[in-house]
């Protein structure tokens, strides 16, 4: 089966203890589409997922597959196959019985089955393990088993629920290329979920940022790094140094922020007013050493990790603000002990949005 | 409930919910209505109308044949006429307070004779003595209004026909009525449950029963009001009074087998290495895998009368006549302990042996000392064994039939289930051995609910340390 | 290191407490004296075992052996057969779904559902069988086999109830949600993957619950009507005022040995399988 479009319209979903894990939620994925959600731990991803495999009814709104309504369809008669956050394969059967099982529940003949099963396992580099259990592969290797698992059933729609969280760095590298690959190969309809913004970038047609049950803005990784619609996805989705403050003029798209560090111009993307509370966005490979900048500020350096190919510094500026710059590992970057110095960032990389919450940053996670 | 149904199909949940029904309902929950009902019901043979029924059968009786009699005296006058009183009528059973003929009357020809000593006769009396507790006396010329009417054997004999006539009419009046107001009357009441607190009348000498009480458990017994003093006689609450013993021996034999058990569980458990442990773990299994009775059994070899025990005791000069160790309520305790003490144990080690021993390492390492490690570390942790460890010795303890059934071979009513098996089976009452039953479940789960609350456990720890 | 001395004597002691009653046992089944006794030596003898065996004419002349009865003995143990081939499957099937239900069913009923079915196992023994005799009575059933049965499914079901609900608690859900979503339906997924994962518990439940049923005295005495079990025969030879006959620790030995070879047996099997 090729992919199918899903659409959620006006989606809701409340737990029977009354927690509303997903509000109001409209959204289009295409068919054939790499579709990301991305968000921090408990947004709710994982019951968007479940509440399009059919393991949640929602309690408002309707889910399409296709221009299929799915309301009352159990999990067992919709054309999707989901991959859980903890794989849940079958401990006490093959691999190949595995990949096979959903066959199996068709009434496809054992011969067949089998077939189709060493078909998949081929197709994941597993070939020569059909015969394995479960737990006598590594992990990535029964990453791809489930993988096959799912695809075994011919979905439409494949929903994949942090597959790649349990993996160490380098094979979630190898990973994501090969679940890339195989998306383009099946043309099925993938919706991953991840708060691992890297990958939600790397691989994704179209990234879902989604906070607190809601989702914040849908758009290109492009779009949604350079050009975020609210203060979350903004302070979410890569690295950002804010700057609260408040809108004290507008001309053409760009407007003037006042903020304890000082003034500085910005996109105004979101058409503020004057008078709005607001806050200004700067990555921190935007910013610079030196007084060629639109925008401009004075730190001292507090702090220099090398990364290899960058250098991250977080500077102190004099009004008292951290700001973070990231620049290329090239030639000498100053030293802690030195002086303010002038820094700065174009006004064109800056982004002024109205004021709401903000990604909690790893200090505040860890508070808790 | 939808999570349900999607999850096994409507099928496979009608099915477990059909089953859990089953056995919920009908081997759990009615059976217990059921013998509550039946420990509600009032005793058939207590009611007053059947008193009243069998006077008018008497009185009706008494008339047959004082008029036979008259008739035979005046045919044959030596034909001694001694009327035999039907069979049927012998077989209705006298409530036990009835009242009872005199013996002198028994045949023993009065001076004034008139007729020979006729039972029905003599029964033919308004002062009946009603079917009451212990110890009341009620009449059933009083309680009715009756006028005090009786066949005297002394009167002509038409004067006794007379008056067996206006008896009998009068019985059967009244019995017209109290069947009417049995009827009506409900036929429930807690009279069986009252039964467990009768007192009755212990027959004693005056010197034993100074030395009775001067024993502490006696004044125990007093105070608690299991027993008392009346007129100078002794009266025991004797159903509660086995019912405390009982629940007092649960409680101890719990206690004690905590005691035992906590130190093994905690050598298998914790203080042994794992490989080794897998024997010691041996040696708790089997005995604990053995048939009960078995276990039970094994003991007989060791306190019968004329077998190890006594024979070592014999020898060693320290007794000079076997004891009857199998008569004592220590004994029994004993063996009670003993065939239910590795109930304790499991409980104990499951919850133990899922701590951590680095834990223990932490702890010592840190400086505890073995109480503190114990009490700070050990305990908590295992605290749900222990309390299902404590709930399960206690209700086998508390509930115990076959150790003092076999060990004491029915000499002794000891246990509170005997007492049970004695009412419902051995005596014609059994709606009071239900009564005891129901009232023995219900102070039984009050405890074990009173002993969770107190030491926070929920039902839910039972699933987890199995 | 005293502490732990103490530790390992005080555990040895316990353990000779434990077998010691066991050994006497053993050892007065082979002794030619009845009572039972282990210190009046009255010679080897193999004929408390031979009972089962021996014919009818050296039964006859025994005088211990000759009062009892051999065929009741015989049919009463068939009955507790009888019994336990009804008892068994039942309480698999009543355990299984009360501890399908308890795990797996959210809803406010399931705090009273855990109250109810694990009531029987904190009530004494003797109450179930008694309320099973006044139900069914009450229903026109004569107390007999079939009292005996209901009464003991009444708890033994309980055994399997804990062990399954153990073993369901650690299979995580995901894994019968994983199979329907691959489109199987739910009758499917119990049988390929919620049975397959419980068939060990279910092994050892069926076990437990047929030693239970087998060894059951309490429940079964006040259930019984004229019926007779293995247990309650057993119990019924040990009423003689003046002793039981040897034949009962002969049986003793043989179920002795029985667990023991088991208990061994499943030690080894399971460390051998375990390494
Ligand atoms: N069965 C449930 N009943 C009640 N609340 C639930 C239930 N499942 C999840 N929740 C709540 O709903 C919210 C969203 O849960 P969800 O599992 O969708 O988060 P998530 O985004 O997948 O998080 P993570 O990244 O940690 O997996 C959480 O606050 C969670 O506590
Ligand atoms: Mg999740």
């Amino acid at each position: 089966m090729r992919g199918q479009a899903i659409t959620l319209d006006g989606v809701e979903v409340t737990y029977p203890n009354g927690f509303t894990a997903v509000h109001q939620t409209d959204l289009k994925v295409e068919a054939g589409e790499f579709f990301s959600i991305l968000g921090p731990s408990g947004c709710g991803k994982t019951t968007i997922l479940r509440a399009v495999s059919g393991f949640v009814e929602p309690s408002r709104g309707r889910i399409l597959i296709g221009d299929e309504d799915q309301a009352h369809k159990g999990p067992n008669i919709r054309p999707t196959a989901l991959i859980f956050q903890n794989l849940a394969l079958f401990p006490l059967m093959s691999v190949w019985e595995n990949v096979a099982f959903g066959l199996e529940a068709r009434g496809v003949s054992k011969r067949k089955r089998k077939a189709r099963a060493e078909e998949l396992l081929d197709l994941v580099a597993l070939g020569d393990q059909a015969d394995k259990k479960p737990t006598e592969l590594s992990g990535g290797q029964r990453q791809r088993v489930a993988i096959a698992r799912a695809l075994a059933v011919d979905p439409a729609v494949l929903l994949l629920d942090e597959p790649l969280s349990a993996l160490d760095l380098k094979l979630r590298q190898h990973m994501r290329a090969e679940l890339r690959s195989i998306q383009r190969k099946t043309g099925v309809t993938f919706i991953y979920i991840t708060h691992d913004q890297g990958e939600a970038l790397t691989m994704s047609d179209r990234i879902a940022v989604m906070n607190e049950g809601r989702i914040e803005q849908v758009g290109t990784g492009d779009e949604v790094y350079s050009a975020p619609k609210t203060a979350f996805a903004a302070s979410f989705v890569g690295e950002a140094n804010a700057f609260a403050g408040r809108v004290t003029a507008v001309e053409n798209d760009m407007a003037c922020i006042e903020t304890p560090e000082g003034k500085f111009l910005g996109r105004n993307s979101a058409s503020m007013k004057v008078g709005d509370a607001a806050v200004l966005f700067v990555r921190p490979e935007a910013v610079g050493f030196g007084t060629a900048f639109g925008n401009r500020l004075s730190a001292r350096l507090v702090r220099r990790d090398l990364e290899g190919s960058f250098v991250n510094l977080l500077m102190r500026s004099d009004a008292g603000a951290e700001v973070a710059v990231q620049m290329p590992n090239v030639g000498t970057t100053p030293g802690v002990e030195d002086d303010a110095r002038p820094i700065g960032f174009a006004c064109g990389s800056a982004i002024i949005l109205p004021e709401g919450p903000l990604a909690r940053t790893g200090r505040e996670v860890a508070a808790e | 409930m939808k999570g349900l149904l999607r999850g096994y199909g409507a099928g496979l949940v009608s099915v477990f919910f059909g089953s859990v029904l089953l056995w919920g309902l009908v081997l759990i929950i009615l059976p217990q209505l059921a013998m509550l009902e039946r420990a509600l019901t009032k005793p058939k043979r207590q009611l007053d109308s059947s008193i009243a029924a069998q006077l008018e059968r008497d009185a009706a009786n008494c008339v047959t044949i004082l008029a036979q009699y008259t008739t035979s005296r005046d045919d044959a006058p030596d034909n001694g006429g001694m009327a035999v009183p039907s069979a049927s009528n012998m077989a209705v059973p006298s409530a036990s307070g009835m009242a009872v003929p005199s013996a002198s009357n028994m045949g023993v020809p009065n001076a004034a004779e008139t007729r020979p000593f006729i039972l029905q006769c003599d029964r033919t009396t308004t002062a009946k003595r009603m079917v009451r507790a212990a110890g009341q006396e009620v009449w059933l010329n009083e309680l009715y209004n009756l006028p005090l009417l009786a066949v005297e054997q002394s009167d002509p004999v038409e004067a006794q026909i007379d008056t067996a006539r206006k008896i009998e009419a009068q019985a059967r009046t009244l019995y017209g009525s109290l069947l009417e107001a049995e009827a009506n009357a409900p036929r429930y009441g807690a009279g069986n449950f009252a039964a467990l607190t009768q007192p009755i009348l212990i027959p004693l000498t005056d010197a034993a029963k100074a030395e009775e009480a001067a024993k502490l458990s006696n004044m125990l017994m007093g105070v608690v009001g299991l027993r008392f003093e009346q007129e100078g006689e002794v009266y025991v609450r004797i159903g509660l009074l086995t019912l405390t013993r009982t629940l007092l021996f649960g409680v101890a034999a719990t206690a004690l087998a905590l005691l035992v058990c906590y130190p093994i569980a905690f050598k298998v458990a914790l203080a042994t290495p794992p490989e080794r442990a897998v024997w010691l773990f041996l040696g708790l299994i089997i005995p604990y895998a053995i048939v009960e009775l078995m276990r039970i059994y094994a003991w007989t070899s060791i306190i019968d009368n004329r077998v190890l025990l006594n024979e070592a005791l014999l020898w060693l000069g320290a007794i000079s006549e076997p004891i009857q160790f199998k008569r004592s309520a220590l004994t029994v305790f004993v063996v009670i302990v003993y065939t239910y003490v590795l109930f304790m144990v499991f409980p104990i080690y499951n919850t133990m042996s899922t701590l951590d021993r680095n834990q223990i390492e932490a702890a010592r390492d840190l400086g505890a000392s073995t109480w503190r490690l114990h009490w700070r570390v050990i305990i908590p942790h295992a605290k749900p064994g222990i309390a299902v460890g404590c709930i399960a010795t206690f209700m086998l303890a508390a509930g115990a039939f076959s150790v003092p059934r076999i060990i004491s071979r029915g000499l002794q009513a000891e246990w509170f289930s005997q007492t049970i098996y004695n009412k419902f089976f051995e005596s014609e009452n059994s709606n009071i051995g239900a009564a005891y039953s129901f009232a023995y479940t219900l102070v039984c789960f009050l405890i074990v609910a009173a002993f969770m609350w107190i030491v926070r456990t929920r039902l839910k720890d039972f699933a987890r340390v199995q | 290191m005293t502490s732990s001395r103490i530790l390992s004597v005080y555990t040895w002691a316990f353990l000779a407490f434990m077998f010691a009653p066991l050994i006497l046992m053993m050892l007065s089944s082979v002794n030619n004296a009845s009572p039972p006794s282990v210190t009046n030596w009255g010679g080897l003898t193999s004929k408390w075992y031979a009972f089962f065996w021996m014919p009818e004419d050296d039964l006859r002349a025994d005088p211990t052996l000759r009062l009892l009865d051999r065929d009741r003995f015989v049919s009463c143990f068939g009955n507790s057969l009888t019994i336990s081939v009804v008892v068994v499957p039942l309480s698999l099937l009543l355990g299984l779904a009360g501890a399908v239900l308890l795990t797996r069913w959210r809803s406010r009923a399931n705090g009273l559902l855990w109250w109810v079915l694990l009531s029987p196992m904190l009530a004494p023994g003797v109450i179930l069988g008694l309320s099973a005799l006044v139900f069914w009575g009450r229903l026109g059933v004569n107390a007999g086999l079939f009292t005996i049965m209901m009464a003991q499914v009444t708890f033994i079901a309980g055994y399997p109830l804990l062990i399954l609900m153990a073993r369901l608690q650690r299979q995580p859900v995901e894994l019968e949600e994983a199979a329907l979503d691959l489109g199987a339906s739910p009758f499917r997924v119990f049988r390929r993957i919620t049975l397959p994962f419980l068939l060990p518990a279910l092994g050892s439940a069926a076990v437990i619950a047929l030693l239970a049923s087998m060894e059951n005295y309490n429940t079964t005495m006040f259930a019984k009507g004229g019926a007779c079990t293995f247990a309650t025969e057993i119990g019924a030879m040990g009423r003689n005022p003046n002793g039981h006959p040897p034949v009962i620790n002969a049986v003793g030995t043989v179920i002795i040995v029985l667990t023991v070879v088991a208990a061994v047996a499943h030690s080894v099997f399971s460390r051998r399988e375990a390494g």
